[in-house]
């Protein structure tokens, strides 16, 4: 049972910082927009830190989050991205290798943000390079695999496709002489990701970690071109160490699920970190459902996935695509009603502050007192707030409407945000072709769940089966039937899905179509080890 | 008045038409046509008998467990009750879809068991296959990997198999676990035994051209056409009666040969054409009509008043699309969606639409003309096209659905000229351009024929598909066509603009970096990758070489289609990986095109 207290363990960091503690008791702390690709990132940032200690995906406990120190990379980060007269440089001083250098050195002395302590002195690249123009021609190459390209975020807010440990490097702003950490684009969602994987099967773990140790190989061709543009990487990470991250689960089945296919698309073995671009939607695909069975599980007591209709896009609307938005909708409830019934279960489903309150020795004014403790010290919140909040509630009964309101105030504007934009960024949900959002997944995302579970080769019916039972997604009129009120469920619109899906797995290669009673779904990646 | 000899005929073709709901009307349809008017059925000598006949050795008693499958509608029954005639001279008296015979062989008497209707045979329990049945597959398995004189013959729709297997309980024995699991894979790679006892034909290996010719020949050459001439004085078997033109237009040799070009289509681009559906296609190309109560005419007072009234509806190169019928009975057969996947007339080339519309009217394109266009021998033209010429070519076309009607018309007359050029004229006028598959003629004239008659491909055509491969993987506009370039992005393999050097393949080189090769049985050639030791090798079918053509001659590869673009990218990972290429460690080298095309190395250098 996914919300029984023994598979729970209290956050056992400080909540000072925090404006309230539920949704972070609920799904962890926390789940919150971030830029996608910061998502897998941040994973990785986490994995990294931890493999230099030697602890790369030990098992975690709720109340003990890891910590680690990441790396910051300021010369790497300056030469790329704060560092906007490179070209106008070489233009200028073309035919004159050392006015080049001169000149830019100059420059970055001047330009270059290194925080206090941190030396301006670049004249090593000097020696790393034949020519100026060829470290142009290095730093040109590196500025394209740039992430979120025309972002227009800050210098220091700019990251890199991680071809290496070195291009893994945390989020920081400027502040005075130095930085400051910042959570603004690593918003902790990558590290419940890199939790969730701590917690899987010791075998799921060991598949993954002998795959990562590779990725976070120093010694790589791609990873030498960035420590070519540090001093020293290995002194870099030397800062204040991170953590404080927070899963409340000890075990989910979100867990082994996630991590099983993590693994499956590790073990591919493909070229160098190709795996990257079937894991970003994959991760974000886990993260979201795990939102969903755990909002389910407070919510409706049930403790599996919510039925996931999914369209494959149509041309025009269907039964499918009602019924599409609706599971779509009725999943995005379930946040709502799982915050209200753990506020309920901490308040008044708890016996003794019922007791107390109904203690008739109490004036209205005593219990709203006494109620409004109870609230701030359960929920996180600060007495001195909650008071302003509560103050011209006539009763104990406006106060409950009062705090069921603020609780999902601050869901609606930080974990419900988080969620749909896990399932709109790993290609689960979007409004393509319409106004109104639903599943509807990319052609990305279908890739990525066929690579993780087709062995080979595997029979149409035997796939859908497969993700209705590991996802309840439902595509295909068979699942449907099963999952859908009469109403809501039309075998031929159905059948027309799973033929569309067919369709766009053939044209990606992804399928064999032997008649139209038998396709086979094909895994071209796949090689037996 | 009791219908002629030549309107029992036009029923028989009938009921093998777009007119049956499902399956089983279809059988019924056919009985009674068969019974009632004493017309014998269509037939032919299935290709795959003699695989079936094989697999049983009279002489040394050798025989195999058979699994005879495919799509619904493929012979399969009819095969089994012709092995049961071959191997006991008795007609089959099989009950509920099964039958127990003895042969008698020259090694001793073996006992084969046929399933030949599934559905009939399997009974279930609580969802489960019942315990005989089980036991019956538990028996074949110990056949199939043992040593037993007792042999099995199942034949079962592909989608059959799967759901036999589905039923099985949730714990059976090994034995029959490795029959399912052998079953499964030998279905779905293609293969044929699995160890000596055990043996699949799967009918869709028979390629649709073979299908279509087999299909073409037993109804175009069946004796009883011979009513046109003896029944004349019935209008439906007139002249001016559509079935009477259509069959004139079909039996011509240049729209046979079209359709076996088509079926070809099928097969190199893996859309299997089951013989249910080539004679439903057959059958709706002569008799089908819009204006008819089921939209293919019924012979009698129907047939004899509609065919003669507009036949220009009714045209070949209307029917055989499909036209006449509904939409949604068109998109329930896979052969409707097979051709309305090509796109025949709804692309077109200048010079043709030029020849449309003022090649009558322009004495520069007159020859041309009178050669592609103007040849109508069976009057499948629509006359009220040149009146809606007219009205174009002054302007007097304005609204929208008369501009819709018009256009609709155009590339009907494209698919009229389609289907009757002959490969000369295909070739003469680019009329693949009409279709979805510009390059349709160099992959099956310059590569695939070829490599089937044993030869080497066109060199042209190998280079092209270098071209193309450059250019989807690197995604730059590369102009060599004398290597392949082995290039990655620096952060993914699939990066859009690939330009870090990895390796090139060189065509020339021995043997050769690439080459289209042909593999066993397979229609669809191979392309064939070779990296020092080391191999990688896809299937080139259609779809696939029409990418690269098209990218080859500047089309960018994720807009041209997204989907194929995907294909490639993964197939590209699949090369690197499998080629184990790995690229310099002592300099970075950056693909650099030239305005020419041409490609240039700059090295960036590494620390040592």
């Amino acid at each position: 049972m996914i919300t029984a207290p023994e598979n729970r363990e209290e956050y056992s960091g400080s909540k000072d910082r925090h404006e309230a503690w539920i949704e972070e008791a609920i799904w962890g702390h926390r789940l919150e927009r971030q830029p996608y690709s910061a998502l897998c990132l941040e994973l990785l940032g986490m994995a990294e830190g931890l493999h230099r200690q030697g602890k790369l995906l030990t098992p975690t406990v709720p109340s003990n989050t890891p910590q680690y120190h990441p790396h910051r990379c300021l010369q790497l980060r300056n030469i790329l991205f704060n560092n906007s007269r490179l070209e106008e440089i070489l233009n200028k001083t073309r035919g004159s290798d050392d006015d080049g250098w001169k000149q830019w050195l100059e420059v970055m002395k001047e330009t270059s943000s290194l925080g206090s302590g941190g030396s301006n002195d670049f004249s090593y690249i000097k020696q790393r390079f034949d020519s100026f123009e060829e470290f142009v021609a290095m730093v040109r190459l590196l500025r394209r695999i740039t992430l979120d390209q025309g972002s227009e975020r800050t210098w220091t807010l700019q990251f890199l496709f991680p071809i290496g440990p070195a291009a893994l490097y945390e989020a920081i702003r400027e502040k005075g002489d130095g930085f400051e950490r910042t959570r603004g684009v690593f918003t902790r969602t990558g590290e419940i990701a890199y939790l969730m994987l701590s917690r899987c099967s010791e075998g799921t773990r060991a598949r993954i970690r002998t795959a990562l140790e590779k990725w976070f190989d120093p010694a790589t061709l791609r990873n030498g071109l960035l420590l070519r543009l540090l001093k020293e990487w290995q002194q870099d990470a030397n800062g204040e160490a991170k953590g404080g991250t927070y899963l409340p689960y000890k075990a989910h089945p979100a867990y082994e699920r996630m991590g099983s296919d993590v693994a499956a698309i590790l073990e591919l073995n493909l070229p160098d970190q190709d795996a990257y671009q079937y894991l970003q939607p994959l991760v974000g695909f886990h993260v979201y459902l795990y939102a969903v069975e755990t909002a389910n599980a407070w919510a409706k007591d049930d403790h599996r996935i919510p039925p996931i209709v999914c369209e494959i896009l149509a041309p025009k609307s269907d039964l499918v695509r009602k019924a599409a938005v609706k599971s779509y909708l009725d999943n995005d409830a379930l946040g709502s009603l799982a915050v209200q019934t753990y506020v309920e279960q901490r308040t008044l489903k708890d016996t003794a502050l019922c007791q107390r309150l109904s203690d008739e020795r109490l004036d209205e004014t005593a219990r709203k007192q006494f109620l409004i403790e109870h609230v701030s010290k359960t929920f996180a919140m600060k007495q001195p707030d909650l008071e302003e909040r509560m103050r011209d509630a006539v009763d104990v009964k406006e106060l409950y409407q009062r705090l069921f309101n603020i609780a999902e105030r601050f869901y609606r504007s930080g974990a419900s945000d988080g969620i749909v934009s896990l399932g709109t960024g790993c290609g689960l949900i979007s409004k393509r072709g319409t106004t109104r959002f639903r599943y509807a997944p990319t052609d990305e995302l279908l890739r990525a769940l066929v690579l993780a579970n087709v062995r080979g080769t595997e029979e149409e019916t035997v796939f859908l089966r497969k993700l209705h039972q590991r996802y309840r997604i439902i595509i295909g009129p068979a699942e449907a039937k099963r999952e859908l009120q009469g109403y809501d469920f039309d075998d031929a619109d159905f059948k027309k899905n799973r033929e569309r899906l067919a369709q766009h797995l053939l044209g990606m290669g992804l399928a064999q179509r032997m008649s139209d009673a038998c396709t086979y779904i094909h895994n071209p990646m796949f090689v037996e080890t | 008045m009791p219908p002629s000899l030549g309107e029992k005929w036009l029923s028989l073709i009938r009921a093998y038409g777009p007119v049956a709901e499902n399956d089983a009307q279809q059988a019924e349809l056919l009985r009674t046509v068969t019974q009632h008017l004493g017309v014998p059925k269509l037939s032919f000598e299935h290709p795959a008998k003699q695989f079936l006949i094989e697999c049983f050795s009279l002489k040394n008693g050798a025989f195999k467990n058979v699994v005879l499958t495919g799509t619904a509608g493929e012979g399969k029954t009819s095969l089994c009750f012709e092995l049961v005639q071959h191997l006991t001279g008795e007609p089959p008296r099989g009950k509920s879809g099964v039958e127990d015979i003895v042969v008698d062989t020259e090694a001793g008497a073996r006992h084969v068991k046929l399933i030949y209707d599934v559905t009939a045979w399997r009974t279930k329990t609580n969802g489960h296959l019942s315990p005989d049945d089980v036991d019956l597959l538990e028996r074949m398995a110990e056949s199939a990997f043992g040593e037993s004189d007792k042999f099995f013959v199942l034949a079962v729709n592909d989608g059959q198999m799967h759901e036999l297997f589905r039923a099985l309980p949730d714990s059976i024995s090994p034995i029959l676990t490795r029959l399912r699991d052998s079953l499964i894979g030998m279905h779905a790679r293609g293969e044929r035994d699995a160890g000596s006892r055990l043996h699949m034909i799967n009918l869709s290996w028979i390629p649709s051209e073979r299908i279509m010719e087999l299909c073409l020949e037993a109804v175009l050459e069946r004796p009883e056409w011979k009513c046109i001439a003896a029944e004349k004085h019935l209008p439906v078997f007139s002249e001016s009666s559509s079935i009477v033109r259509n069959y004139r237009t079909l039996s011509s040799p240049e729209v046979r040969d079209k359709l076996l070009t088509l079926a070809r289509i099928a097969d190199v681009t893996g859309s299997h054409l089951p013989t249910r559906g080539v004679l439903c296609l057959i059958s709706n190309a002569l008799l089908g009509h819009p204006e008819a109560k089921d939209r293919v005419l019924r012979p009698g007072n129907e047939a004899n008043t509609i065919s003669i009234r507009r036949p220009e509806l009714a045209a070949l190169h209307r029917t055989f699309f499909g036209e006449n019928l509904t939409r949604a009975n068109r998109r329930k057969r896979d052969v409707y969606r097979f051709l309305s996947m090509l796109h025949i007339g709804e692309e077109t080339t200048n010079e043709l639409d030029d020849l449309l519309v003022f090649g009558s009217r322009d004495r520069e394109l007159e020859r041309d003309y009178s050669e592609v266009v103007k040849p109508d021998p069976f009057k499948q033209q629509n006359p009220q096209f040149e009146p809606l010429l007219r009205k174009y070519i002054k302007g007097d076309i304005v609204e929208e659905d008369e501009v819709l009607g018009f256009l609709d018309e155009v590339a009907s007359e494209r698919r009229r000229i389609f289907l009757r050029a002959s490969s000369e004229q295909m070739e003469k006028y680019s009329l693949w351009r009409t279709t979805v598959f510009h390059f349709a003629r160099e992959y099956l004239d310059e590569l695939r024929k070829p490599l089937e008659n044993g030869r080497a491909p066109n060199r042209a055509q190998v280079r092209r598909v270098a071209a193309g491969l450059n250019r989807t993987w690197t995604g730059m506009l590369l102009e060599s066509q004398h290597q392949v370039y082995l290039a990655t992005g620096l952060d993914l393999t699939t990066s859009a603009v690939s330009d870090l050097f990895l390796a090139q393949l060189d065509l020339d080189s021995e043997p050769a970096g690439l080459e289209v090769v042909k593999k066993d049985r397979d229609c669809i050639p191979f392309v064939l990758l070779r990296m020092g030791t080391n191999q990688f090798e896809f299937r080139l079918t259609l779809t696939r070489f029409e990418f690269l053509c098209r990218v080859a001659e500047g089309a960018m590869p994720s807009s041209f289609s997204k989907e194929s673009c995907a294909d490639f990218m993964a197939l590209k990972q699949r090369a690197l990986r499998d080629l184990k290429v790995k690229g310099s460690r002592r300099a970075l080298q950056l693909i650099d095109v030239q305005t020419t095309g041409n490609v240039q190395l700059h090295p960036i250098h590494l620390p040592e």
